[in-house]
């Protein structure tokens, strides 16, 4: 795990994540969460126990995202990580048990009120709409760029 | 009035955005409904009186009929969601 970004105010992280199943992903990055103090430790078990009943693999144009959150009786404070896999690892796709997809980022959602955190929500979604956008995340090279579709994020 | 359920694994996240985004293009076709957030898990009991179920997780009903919301996050496919959706409810 390399550290790109962090802005502990806004509430994000940006890290790339070298893991080889999704459960090894989702708990190095729940780690990360609990250590900058975004979610309790008991946040760990349950986003991955919560992955398995309800997938979050979303197959988008671009490239493959997987969003996991839990209950927010495991969460401090709001917050999103986004995990840059240096390979991508398989989810299954959300709403379709069958179905699977290659994920090469992963946005973990630390959510308190879903009703405070709809402009994040939807925003997140139009950043993994955006081909252009999550392609600049993927690469992880231009850090000017990743930091303002972050702090856009969490605006 | 017309009900609409949007469920998903956990009431907090994608339900909360693809409600938005029906409301928005119930709003834009000019259809009056009633969308109403839960988790699938509360579906069962709120659906007598329900038109339409629209989920993020696996889930089928014997009469209501059900569309699958993976395409309002992915953006793939979502017209023609909507266009059912409008359909399902005029």
């Amino acid at each position: 795990m390399q550290i790109l970004k962090e802005n502990l105010d806004k509430g994000y992280l940006v890290a790339k994540v070298d893991t080889t199943d999704k459960f090894e992903t989702l708990k190095a990055m729940g780690n990360l969460m609990a250590e900058k103090g975004f979610v309790k430790e008991s946040y760990i078990e349950a986003v991955q126990e919560r992955e398995k009943v309800f997938p979050t693999g979303l197959p988008m144009e671009a490239l493959g995202v997987a969003i996991p959150h839990t209950d927010s009786i495991h969460v401090n404070k709001k917050a999103v990580m986004c995990g840059i896999l240096e390979r991508p690892v398989e989810f299954v796709v959300m709403g379709d048990d069958e179905a699977r997809v290659q994920v090469e980022v992963v946005f973990m959602l630390a959510i308190v009120k879903p009703d405070d955190q709809i402009a994040m929500l939807a925003q997140l979604v139009e950043t993994c709409q955006n081909v252009s956008v999550l392609q600049t995340i993927k690469t992880a090279e231009d850090m000017d760029a990743i930091t303002e579709i972050m702090d856009g994020l969490m605006a | 009035m017309k009900k609409v359920i949007v469920a998903c694994g956990t009431g907090i996240a994608t339900s909360t955005v693809v409600c938005v985004k029906i409301k928005e293009a119930l709003q834009k076709a000019n259809v009056q409904a009633d969308v109403i957030q839960c988790k699938v898990a509360e579906i069962d009991s709120k659906i007598s009186g329900a038109d339409l179920v629209v989920t993020t997780t696996s889930y089928t009903h014997d009469t209501v009929p059900v569309i699958r919301a993976l395409s309002f996050l992915t953006g793939i496919g979502v017209e023609a969601d909507i266009q059912k959706i409008i359909e399902i409810l005029s």
